[in-house]
């Protein structure tokens, strides 16, 4: 992502962050996308949030089994890595509570 | 509707490191023409599938292929993600109606080894939407959330899913073409490296080179497209009303079916889109070969094998043919022209009279579906 | 009168043991463990910075009374590792955050003490006078070069605090400053890990600065050691604060509830704050609390509190308290710790 669309995405974080939601579904990527080689293996779950809105999430901070239903909190966290002089890409990631 | 297919040419789809696109679009268009008994300046269009290329720094792919092959006249450029071949077709065929054309040349091609696997991996998350990229998803993550949940809806098993890639593997070792030249057992499909789960590497399809071609003609010829159609639906899973199936194979199979005027038990020989095992038995499950959540015990049962009920992907399909992604919409017409006239050497359906190809774009954002008949 | 009318902290889940990074550098833990006074500490995850740690501090405080954003007139973030050299965490928060444009952003460094140097000028904005708030967080993930006396206690955490009028629950009564070169730990721009004077950071450092700002605060208020209930200092270690309130002449017991060190380490810029909290978290109404930060380089911050009778509520509708969030682990070996500072480029 360049700056800008970095810059475009960030506005929509306030009204994603600290939503409660549910896991639809989910799988533990071993082969990651690049830029997530560092969080590898990692886990990405379709979440439905309070609002209605669906949308794919990584899930962070979890130590039991998940579950279909299990409930989540919209967290901010850094997406991945970023290149050495680039801008930080924060994004919303689900918290299981 | 009538659409003919006059000739057809195809490469080896494998790891083709001393090809370039351009010696694959040439190698396969001028097989075509040569079938189709053509020269270039009888080419009224060539319309070009592609979805990678771009990444390379080579836009501009239909003036690139026309220039190779010595074509003049109209040509172009589409774009539909892994249907691209599929939806080139269709493309072709609108201008085969329209009578504006006599003869258009369809050539998918697709060169992926240039780029690095993990480049590769990457760049076909173009097919996703953004928020599914940004959330580190891969294209095996985002079919291994459909296999979930069909294995928690429906009780689909992972052997099941295995089963696939059994039989397309050994589909491909009786293609000449195909990428793979090996067989693989069950457990083998089980036990190899996780990739994202359900899914392990023998049930992903391969990253390839490769192209093919078709001349498709208003000029009669005994082989020809009695159904095109294609449908759209949300880039993103997330937006889908199912997890579990594809709607967008129901629309466009159901406007196939009633131009061509058959149905699905007419049906002889199946070419679907099994980029990702679970991928083949929700379309067998989406085109109505069988009931939805029942594609699973379908394949494992041996209904969908050479000798079956239905035999579906005697290519090989995206798991043991390859799949370079522009060429695989056109490599499924060219397998199904060759069951219908007999040339399908060692992996024949006896009689066959009606074929069906099925070609996805991304996780079911597009879809193409072609009927042909002889 | 101005005062804190809500906070927040976040201590990251996860610890690492002292022993382990004892171990692998072929020193002996027990000694370690000894001198400093701690077992283990607090890393952020790979995808944590100061920036996210800063939000959660303070979704927590806002959230705690509803506090409606346009409300906040001032955010100042305090540092030592921000994630840019130039550019602001603090707007980054805001906007996360949700903040309307008109507000001040306002990014502070000064080693340990920077959020306390901040909370005392946006404490004498003229907005707050004007019931309007400002939002405080000194948030950290502290780094260390692997194998230094640093990596011992270089931790991560934030704490925010919302100070305005209305509902307060802990009355700022007055606060100082002391300031002075010290050079006795330090980065330079460019470099990744800081560096120290070794012995020099006792003395001269922190003790001579905590105590003669601690001394003036109490003398301007005329106030001595036995007028407060609690205490709390910046806490590098777990010895140094013991220290610095022996010799101003407070008791154990007075330091107790803002001693958090030996549970997760120091956190920096969040140390003293998160402390504070700490006690805020158990404090009776009236009770007057002392706190002096410390920042190398170096300084002193002071402050005098009272809590009011509004904190009893406030402590009941708090649900995750410090002491629920230090015990709220999950334990990472040094190798996986290494590997984060692997990915994040701190070392290659």
């Amino acid at each position: 992502m360049t700056s800008v669309e970095i810059w475009r995405n960030s506005k929509k974080l306030s009204d994603l962050l600290n939503k409660k939601g549910r896991i639809l579904t989910w799988t533990k990527i071993t082969t990651p996308s690049q830029g997530y080689e560092s969080q590898t293996p990692y886990v990405v779950a379709l979440v439905e949030l309070e609002t209605g809105q669906k949308l794919p999430l990584q899930v962070i901070d979890f130590q039991a089994e998940l579950k279909v239903n299990q409930k989540i909190l919209t967290v901010i966290r850094r997406l991945k890595q970023p290149a050495p002089e680039g801008v930080i890409e924060y994004g919303i990631k689900a918290k299981p509570i | 509707m009538r659409v003919n297919i006059l000739g057809v040419g195809i490469t080896k789809f494998g790891e083709l490191w001393e090809k370039s696109l351009a010696d694959l679009a040439l190698e396969a268009g001028s097989k075509a023409l040569k079938e189709a008994n053509l020269k270039p300046d009888q080419i009224d269009a060539v319309i070009v599938a592609n979805m990678l290329y771009s990444k390379s720094g080579q836009d501009h792919l239909g003036a690139l292929v026309a220039e190779s092959l010595g074509i003049n006249k109209a040509s172009s450029h589409i774009e539909a993600a892994c249907a691209s071949g599929g939806v080139a077709i269709h493309q072709a065929i609108n201008s085969l109606l329209s009578g504006l054309y006599q003869n258009v040349l369809v050539v998918g091609v697709e060169k992926m080894t240039d780029l690095s696997p993990s480049q590769a991996t990457s760049a076909l998350m173009g097919a996703a939407s953004e928020e599914e990229r940004q959330s580190g998803l891969t294209f095996p993550a985002l079919y291994a959330l459909m296999a979930k949940a069909h294995m928690d809806k429906f009780g689909t098993k992972r052997s099941q899913l295995a089963a696939v890639s059994v039989k397309n593997h050994a589909n491909a070792c009786l293609n000449p073409n195909a990428q793979f030249h090996f067989e693989v057992t069950p457990e083998k499909v089980l036990s190899s490296t996780m990739v994202a789960d359900p899914l392990t590497l023998l049930d992903c399809s391969p990253i390839s080179d490769g192209a093919a071609a078709v001349v498709l003609s208003n000029t009669p010829s005994d082989i020809f497209i009695s159904g095109s159609a294609v449908a759209s639906d949300s880039v993103g899973l997330s937006q889908r009303k199912s997890l579990v199936e594809i709607q967008a194979t129901r629309e466009a199979s159901k406007q196939a079916f009633k131009q061509s005027g058959v149905g699905i038990s007419d049906i002889d020989v199946l070419e679907v889109h099994d980029c990702f095992t679970i991928a083949e038995i929700m379309a067998l499950e989406d085109l109505g070969v069988c009931p939805k959540g029942e594609g699973g015990k379908f394949v494992d049962s041996g209904k969908a094998n050479l000798g079956g009920k239905l035999p579906t992907n005697t290519s090989g399909g995206l798991k043991g043919c390859g799949h370079p992604v522009g060429a695989t919409g056109v490599k499924q017409l060219i397998e199904i022209y060759d069951q219908l006239r007999g040339s399908a050497i060692g992996r024949q359906v006896k009689d066959a009279k009606v074929g069906l190809t099925h070609n996805v774009g991304g996780t079911g954002a597009t879809v193409a579906v072609h009927v042909i008949q002889r | 009168m101005i005062g804190i009318v809500s906070y927040g902290t976040y201590i990251p889940q996860f610890r690492v043991k002292l022993s382990e990074i004892a171990s692998f550098w072929g020193k002996e833990p027990g000694e370690i463990e000894d001198s400093l006074g701690l077992r283990e500490k607090s890393v952020a995850g790979i995808d944590e910075d100061a920036t996210t740690l800063a939000v959660e501090a303070a979704l927590q405080a806002i959230n705690q009374i509803s506090l409606p954003l346009k409300e906040i007139k001032a955010l100042a973030i305090g540092s030592e590792s921000h994630p840019y050299a130039v550019k602001p965490t603090s707007t980054i928060v805001g906007e996360i955050l949700g903040l309307p444009h008109h507000y001040l952003a306002l990014d502070t460094q000064f080693a340990c003490k920077a959020a306390t140097a901040a909370m005392r000028l946006i404490w004498m904005m003229d907005e707050l006078r004007n019931d309007q708030f400002g939002l405080v967080i000194g948030s950290d993930v502290a780094q260390a070069k692997p194998g230094d006396a640093l990596e011992y206690t270089a931790a991560s955490a934030a704490a925010a605090y919302i100070l305005g009028k209305g509902a307060v629950i802990a009355t700022i009564i007055d606060s100082t400053s002391y300031s002075s070169d010290t050079p006795d730990f330090w980065r330079r721009d460019g470099q990744k890990f800081p560096s120290h004077a070794g012995r020099f950071t006792g003395e001269m450092a922190y003790f001579r600065h905590v105590f003669e700002t601690s001394k003036h605060l109490m003398e301007k208020t005329h106030t001595k050691p036995s007028n407060f209930d609690h205490v709390v200092f910046h806490m590098p270690n777990a010895k140094f604060p013991k220290e610095a309130a022996k010799r101003l002449g407070f008791t154990p017991n007075q330091l107790k509830e803002g001693f958090i060190v030996d549970k997760i380490g120091n956190p920096y810029s969040a140390s003293s704050l998160l402390g504070l909290a700490s006690i805020l978290d158990v404090a009776k109404p009236n009770q007057k609390i002392f706190l002096c930060s410390y920042g190398s380089g170096a300084g002193s911050d002071a402050f005098v509190l009272k809590t009011t009778p509004k904190i009893t509520q406030y402590q009941s509708q708090r649900k995750n308290k410090v002491l629920n969030q230090a015990n709220n682990k999950q334990y990472l070996s040094y190798q996986n710790l290494l590997r984060v500072m692997l990915a994040k480029g701190y070392i290659s």
